[in-house]
């Protein structure tokens, strides 16, 4: 925190020692109100040249110049103030999101304790990589889901390290098997099963684009077969024959530097809800009840 | 940062300078994709005519309403193209916005259809700022009729179904009118958090701005404070 704050003063505190200018409207109308014979040029680097036409004046614009050299440096110093400012209020957000999840994971906001989980059959869950190699948060996510009672996720990540470790997941959520392989009927590890999906960006646009081709293969390039006008049915069809047969995820939570969706299958996401949940190692149990929550509430029209 | 530099139109920016303040030139989004609301669509002109001072190059447009049936929603959707396209023509700027409109045309009646050719045609010069709107569009249908754009050229010999990939499928959508054709930032101003089966191939790595509903509506200050929110975010595009 108090990196962040430092990132922020210094430009301030730079900014009033160094040579800043501000905006052409704040030394214009100054000249004007002066009646200066003047011109004001701006160089390739945004230093000003002031060049005083008028040799009688020069005396007076170099003083015209210190003042707004300072005056230059004091707008630009008010700017940053604000900013900081601004800065400072995005992380007292922050202490009152945390402040928030512990009220909730703790059981003090009533409202979040009974989720209506029917609505969210399908939770995706969009990882940046980079945080999907710390296996151990990922776990810890899952293992939140699954209290919360969530059944099946769909797990991305643009790289597909999280493919690589489904082994993992699979041994810590889904059925486990003993060595003469008869599933074990532990209550406590059928409480915990969950489905898992993992898909990474091969899955999205290139999977489109392979199901095209099948398409393409199957009806345009014999010439005597019947050529049908293409519609969503037939795309999905061709999907699935490519192995990509699950719904739609209806909640996406992203986790990540990035409010985006890194590239999750186009396709999939029509009407998918998404909301951004930070960096992975900040999670927070009450923010993701919070999260679901408020999509049990959301009313849905799905395009009408 | 000198707002000047950001700024082409002095007369109509002036108005606007406090606003720019603190917004890098370097880090504006080129395309800026916006869902607004009915009681939002009126701050359009003035959001097509900041998109121009700061050199945002293209702004495409999502309008939803809320529990019309399909005829009455087609015919405000008639009413908005129209009112655009003229706004658009009356808007006091240096370089006239360039006008596209994406979606399926075999819905909408001749009249209109000769309407929104007269504006493309008018406008197709203008350099600045390309507004992209969406009539009757869905990202899956839009998928679908790229699909058929392509089947049409294997039918003819003029590709291979092998050479398909997603570069060549990005250049048969509807935003191959652009040159840039998939969105930095997208903002939504009705308070959901979905994209509502829009642009879903082109939005694969655009920031998501989600808007709460509050009783000012969407107006150009909250357009500057997501271009803000936008600039601070770091962006790889997938990779590292």
């Amino acid at each position: 925190m108090i990196d962040f704050v430092c990132r922020h003063l210094r430009p301030a505190i730079t900014s009033i020692g160094g040579w800043r200018a501000s905006s052409t409207d704040l030394l214009t109308p100054l000249i004007s109100t002066l009646n200066l014979n003047s011109s004001i040029s701006i160089t390739k680097s945004r230093n000003w040249i002031f060049t005083p036409t008028d040799q009688n004046s020069r005396s007076m614009t170099m003083d015209l110049l210190a003042e707004s050299q300072k005056s230059g440096n004091i707008v630009l110093f008010f700017w940053h103030v604000i900013h900081l400012i601004i800065s400072a209020l995005y992380i007292v957000r922050e202490i009152l999101r945390a402040i928030e999840s512990y009220l909730i994971t703790n059981g003090y906001v009533k409202t979040h304790t009974n989720l209506n989980l029917d609505r969210v059959k399908y939770l995706g869950i969009v990882l940046d990589s980079d945080e999907a190699r710390n296996t151990s948060q990922v776990v810890e996510l899952l293992e939140w889901l699954s209290a919360i009672g969530v059944k099946k996720v769909c797990l991305y990540d643009r790289e597909g390290v999280l493919k690589k470790s489904k082994e993992v997941f699979m041994e810590r959520f889904g059925y486990a098997k003993i060595p003469n392989e008869k599933l074990v009927s532990n209550p406590l590890l059928s409480k915990k099963r969950m489905d898992f999906e993992f898909v990474s960006i091969s899955d999205g646009k290139e999977l489109v684009a392979k199901a095209a081709n099948l398409l393409f293969k199957k009806y345009y390039v014999d010439a005597d077969s019947e050529k049908p006008f293409f519609t969503e049915t037939h795309l999905t069809d061709a999907l699935k024959t490519l192995g990509a047969v699950e719904p739609d995820p209806d909640l996406l939570l992203i986790y990540g530097p990035v409010r985006c969706n890194l590239g999750f299958s186009a396709w999939r996401l029509r009407y998918t809800e998404m909301v951004h949940m930070g960096p992975l190692m900040y999670k927070k149990y009450g923010l993701i009840l919070k999260a679901i929550h408020r999509f049990t509430k959301v009313k849905q029209n799905y395009g009408s | 940062m000198d707002p000047s530099s950001l700024t082409s139109n002095k007369e109509g920016s002036q108005g606007y300078q406090a606003l720019y303040d603190g917004l890098q030139a370097d880090a504006m989004p080129k395309h800026v994709t916006l869902f607004l609301d009915g009681a939002s669509r009126g701050q359009l002109k003035d959001i097509a005519r900041i998109c121009c001072d700061l050199k945002i190059k293209v702004l495409s447009v999502f309008t939803f309403s809320s529990g019309k049936d399909y005829q009455n929603l087609l015919m405000s959707k008639h009413e908005e193209i129209h009112d655009v396209a003229t706004n658009i023509m009356k808007l006091d700027l240096e370089d006239l916005s360039r006008v596209s409109v994406i979606g399926k045309r075999t819905v909408i009646p001749d009249s209109l259809l000769e309407i929104i050719r007269d504006v493309e045609e008018t406008t197709k010069k203008n350099k600045s700022l390309q507004i992209i709107e969406a009539i009757d569009y869905t990202g899956r249908g839009d998928i679908i009729q790229a699909c058929m754009a392509l089947a049409e050229k294997v039918e003819h010999g003029l590709i291979q179904p092998d050479d398909v990939d997603e570069n060549v499928f990005q250049q048969e959508l509807e935003t191959k009118c652009s040159e840039f054709p998939n969105p930095d930032l997208m903002i939504r101003t009705d308070g959901k958090y979905s994209i509502d089966n829009f642009m879903l191939w082109q939005m694969a790595y655009a920031e998501l701005y989600f808007v709460e509903k509050d009783d000012f509506g969407f107006n150009k200050t909250k357009f500057i404070e997501a271009l803000d929110a936008y600039q601070k975010r770091s962006r790889r595009f997938g990779g590292k």
